[in-house]
């Protein structure tokens, strides 16, 4: 008997409830869409919204290019604006709206006279800059091809003064001694010795005789026959 | 001794000698003709260079009159 008589009343309250009942639209996300779906009221909170299967997910979050320039945002990554709702197509409407009309109604101009000419001279100074360009490549390719020049010189040369050498040593070989030792004519005019004196130069640690250095000693060696041929 | 006297060079070596300075000759002409061409590249990276400066100092001609137009309000 309690069980008929507590069956009667829960169908009862049911009824009573349903009859109380007033949908209430919320907002759900399911899915990456905003889905509408009945709710319980607010004077019953025991009764819950029943969904099917309902996969809630992180809100939409806006285009980060919405929120800061491109430039900017290879540089930092922009912090993403979080949205609770979509904005109605209404409201964007007139954000656009007022963006095309923002830079109109709050910048000033000034006025140019000939702007033609500006734009030609701004051109003409375009052109120009090209031109400079164009002779950096120029002169680059230029250099290189000196530089290959001068490689080639510097083989030249190296070889001559390879053939040189050997040429002296096709050459009799004989003692130049002897010139020095022959006795001057003009015995009179001697020239005054001079005392020189010398001062100590502090031993300076030798390095490696580079290319320059031969050069220098081959040049006075050379010098030196010369001096004594005269 | 005396210094003009006369050298004598063995046959063999007088045709060695005398290759060498074919050589020679040849390794010299070919050396001018490089300083030749280094020369010739240098007067044009002159050229070049000479240009190189007549556009920027036409750019900046071109620069200043515009600077002078567009700030000559302020």
């Amino acid at each position: 008997m309690n069980k008929q008589v507590n069956k009667a009343n829960n169908k009862m309250s049911k009824n009573i409830i349903k009859k109380n009942v007033q949908p209430k639209k919320a907002k759900m996300i399911v899915k990456g869409k905003a889905a509408v779906k009945d709710t319980a009221p607010l004077k019953a909170p025991i009764l819950k919204p029943v969904l099917k299967n309902p996969v809630i997910q992180a809100p939409i979050i806006n285009k980060p290019a919405m929120t800061k320039p491109v430039k900017e945002a290879s540089s930092e990554k922009p912090l993403p604006i979080q949205s609770t709702a979509p904005k109605p197509a209404a409201v964007k409407a007139d954000i656009k709206k007022k963006k095309i009309d923002d830079p109109d109604s709050d910048s000033y101009f000034v006025y140019l006279r000939n702007p033609l000419e500006y734009r030609r001279h701004l051109l003409e100074s375009c052109r120009k800059i090209l031109f400079c360009l164009k002779c950096d490549q120029k002169i680059t390719l230029i250099r290189q091809k000196k530089l290959e020049e001068m490689r080639k010189l510097r083989i030249s040369v190296k070889e001559l003064i390879y053939l040189n050498k050997k040429f002296n040593e096709k050459l009799p070989k004989y003692n130049t001694g002897f010139l020095e030792e022959t006795p001057s004519k003009d015995k009179g005019v001697l020239p005054k010795k001079v005392k020189t004196v010398e001062v100590k130069r502090p031993m300076e640690p030798k390095s490696e005789p580079t290319e320059m250095d031969r050069l220098e000693e081959s040049l006075a060696n050379i010098e030196r026959k010369l001096k004594t041929l005269q | 001794m005396d210094k003009n006297l006369p050298v004598f060079v063995k046959i063999a070596d007088y045709k060695d000698v005398l290759d060498v300075v074919d050589v020679m000759k040849q390794k010299l002409k070919e050396t001018t003709q490089t300083l030749g061409r280094i020369k010739e590249l240098k007067i044009e990276e002159d050229r070049e260079l000479q240009e190189w400066e007549k556009n920027i100092v036409e750019v900046s001609r071109r620069l200043s009159f515009i600077d002078s137009a567009f700030f000559e309000n302020e």
